[in-house]
């Protein structure tokens, strides 16, 4: 990948980088401090349990340590945490059996893949008929989109938590993927479709 | 009539675009005031627009969860097992390598002592030759 032009934070995070990996482990605690937060909420969303979203964050902190030396110091050390983080929170979703990627395809835009959700499957885990008067809409709209995120595919997924929760660009959604600027966007819109398609019964 | 009916049909397609837009955050001001005009006359279109709105609320106030204190204490403790427990290599290869300087430094040291106290007993040794060959003579 192409390297980026790094913003005044990335070039303070590059200082803390070369000094982590000149042993002084206070410049990687500097890291940690300046992006547990973020990873943490990254992953959370990902997996939605927090004991297994802690214990992953910890483990991407780790993973990356272990790696600086592979890291590129041409790119944003943002991105390559985070892409662990997501990585690392996909393969946990791949292992409890229930990953939902989309494909990309020739164009370079995905599609559901066959053990994915199609979007005649999203329908509202909470129909307004079941839901208690008191509950106003705005918070029965919450919880409905939040059970969708949950049940997005998880590539859409990573882009929804990342785009909207953390507000990452799609060029840095791209990075932190592995895929061009576009298919992260594109997966952005199909995201925000199927979310949309979950209001159905509640609007 | 079926170019007022192609009309509303592109009008629709621009709203949706917009709406897209909108989603992606950046749909600019005069675009928002046309597609707000078309939603008051298209209800089709109003409620995707509803629909967007609602999810970007949502989305943007999911609260966030906060980690324990201690968070970043567990993971530095957990870094420096993993670093004394591997080899060598990633970060921790800095303090391998000042670790490698002290012991290179000793061995240094140590040789050059045993080096120097080898050249005094040889020195030593001569003189005790020099003084037996003196005896012999006499």
């Amino acid at each position: 990948m192409a390297e980026v032009r790094l913003s005044l934070d990335g070039i303070q995070d590059a200082r803390l980088v070369k000094a982590s990996r000149a042993g002084d482990e206070r410049a990687f605690e500097a890291l940690v401090l300046k992006y547990q937060d973020q990873v943490f909420n990254v992953v959370y969303r990902m997996v939605g349990d927090r004991q297994e979203a802690m214990d992953l964050a910890q483990e991407t902190f780790i993973k990356a340590f272990q790696g600086l030396d592979s890291f590129n110091q041409g790119m944003p050390f943002r991105a390559w945490l985070l892409r662990i983080g997501t990585n690392s929170a996909i393969d946990l979703l791949r292992r409890r059996g229930r990953a939902r990627d989309v494909r990309i395809d020739a164009e370079g835009v995905g599609e559901p893949a066959a053990r994915g959700l199609s979007p005649g499957e999203f329908e509202p885990r909470a129909p307004a008929s079941e839901i208690p008067e008191n509950v106003s809409l705005a918070r029965e709209t919450a919880e409905v989109v939040t059970k969708a995120l949950e049940m997005l595919p998880d590539n859409y997924k990573a882009v929804v938590v990342l785009h909207h929760m953390e507000g990452l660009s799609y060029s840095e959604i791209g990075r932190v993927l592995g895929v061009p600027r576009n298919t992260a966007k594109t997966w952005g819109r199909r995201a925000r479709g199927l979310l949309c398609d979950t209001l159905e019964g509640v609007m | 009539m079926r170019d007022s009916r192609d009309e509303t049909g592109r009008e629709c397609e621009r709203a949706g675009r917009a709406i897209e837009d909108l989603g992606d955050g950046r749909t600019g001001r005069v675009r928002l005031l046309m597609l707000r005009r078309h939603v008051q006359a298209c209800p089709d279109c109003g409620m995707r627009l509803e629909k967007m709105s609602a999810v970007l609320d949502a989305l943007s106030e999911m609260q966030r969860e906060q980690l324990p204190e201690e968070f970043t204490a567990t993971v530095m403790a957990r870094l420096l097992e993993a670093v004394a427990g591997a080899p060598a290599g990633g970060a921790g290869r800095g303090r391998d390598n000042r670790n490698l300087f002290w012991v290179a430094g000793a061995a240094g040291l140590g040789l050059a002592i045993g080096l120097a106290l080898a050249f005094i007993r040889h020195l030593l040794g001569r003189e005790g030759e020099d003084e037996l060959a003196a005896v012999g003579h006499a």
